[in-house]
């Protein structure tokens, strides 16, 4: 099943890598934001199926976005996709109540991870 | 990568960008770029000084009928008698001209604060910002604050950062993958007999997939005069000019 995902990176390149990725997966891409700022309120707007969270950016970062959203929203998914590979963070957004937790090198895990939670909606 | 890229924008269903919609002119006005904000500031205080010279003009008109310039500059009517009170003395028309220059003063004086403030020191800061930047330092934050063109060439450099950050740090941990892959072949194969061949496929297999995605990652890029076909780089010189 096709969801409508929003998709939260500071980095331009890497977004498109990853609308790229979903798009060829069946989803569609209804928004994108470069912070965390801009994803809670591209978030409330949009109320998409599914999030994909960077961690680092600097006008907010991705764990306390996905903490903003899921106050407002507790069904919200949210599936950080992140470069950073430390325990703490994993545990982290597990604590919060994410989806999931991928390393943006490991292609087949996101589509695996997204499929998932498509199956699970 | 491409300017196209960089000027990638943020959009959501009913168009236009994240941006939030100015609600009266004088919103309308902040959103503006510096330079239009600069041009009305301009354009109003040249308008102001206008109407004060008018009025000035319309003040000396009725003392120019009939009378000469020599007259007036001497404040004197043509029979002789001094002039006492009349619709401009040479008071006033001092205090007018001392007006005149205070209003000239401030028109200037406020264009070189705003240039300065909103041109000169933001643009020092992206500046030493960019210098930091070709230096290696992609952790130096960049103002976004000042609107219009500067702001816009700010956050230009600072995707342009992200960009280079996301690049590199996904080569490394590919890299690191990889080094971590062919560092448990060699174990593998220091234990000599003990490693099934399927161990060291799948390890293999690691290896491969990670270059094939730093292979990937070079190949998103657009590159001036060659391309990277995933393999090689393939020059792409421009047509030579007839």
């Amino acid at each position: 099943m096709g969801m409508r995902v929003l998709v939260v990176d500071d980095s331009g390149f890497m977004r498109k890598r990853i609308v790229e990725e979903l798009r060829t997966q069946g989803h569609s891409i209804v928004g994108e934001a470069r912070s965390g700022n801009e994803a809670v309120q591209l978030y409330r707007t949009l109320r998409p199926d599914l999030v994909t969270m960077d961690i680092t950016m600097r006008d907010m970062d991705g764990l306390t976005a996905a903490k903003e959203i899921l106050a407002e929203d507790p069904e919200a998914n949210i599936l950080f996709v992140t470069i950073l590979t430390d325990e703490r963070y994993k545990a982290e957004a597990e604590k919060l109540g994410a989806k999931g937790y991928v390393n943006k090198t490991d292609h087949l895990s996101i589509s695996k991870v997204i499929a998932e939670i498509g199956r699970k909606m | 990568m491409a300017p196209q890229q960089l000027r990638h924008t943020l959009r959501y269903p009913g168009g236009g960008d994240n941006k939030v919609a100015p609600r009266s002119s004088f919103g309308v006005l902040m959103q503006a770029s510096l330079t239009k904000k600069l041009a009305v500031l301009f354009f109003l205080l040249a308008l102001a000084a206008v109407a004060v010279n008018f009025k000035f003009m319309m003040d000396l008109s009725p003392d120019l009928t009939g009378k000469t310039g020599t007259d007036i500059r001497q404040g004197l009517h043509s029979d002789g008698a001094t002039v006492s009170e009349g619709p401009v003395s040479q008071y006033a028309y001092r205090n007018r001209m001392a007006f005149l220059l205070g209003m000239m003063v401030l028109c200037f004086g406020s264009i070189i604060y705003l240039f300065v403030k909103r041109v000169v020191l933001p643009l020092n800061s992206v500046e030493v910002a960019a210098r930091e930047m070709s230096r290696g330092n992609l952790s130096v934050a960049l103002s976004t604050n000042p609107g219009g063109e500067i702001g816009s060439l700010g956050k230009a450099i600072s995707d342009l950062a992200a960009n280079y950050q996301e690049v590199l740090l996904l080569t490394g941990a590919t890299a690191g993958n990889s080094i971590l892959a062919v560092e448990r072949i060699e174990n593998l194969l220091g234990q000599q007999g003990q490693a099934s061949n399927e161990e060291l496929r799948e390890q293999v297999r690691v290896i491969k997939k990670d270059l094939e995605t730093l292979s990937s990652l070079v190949k998103d890029f657009e590159f001036y005069h060659a391309r990277f076909d995933g393999r090689k780089v393939v020059p792409q010189m421009p047509a030579p000019k007839r």
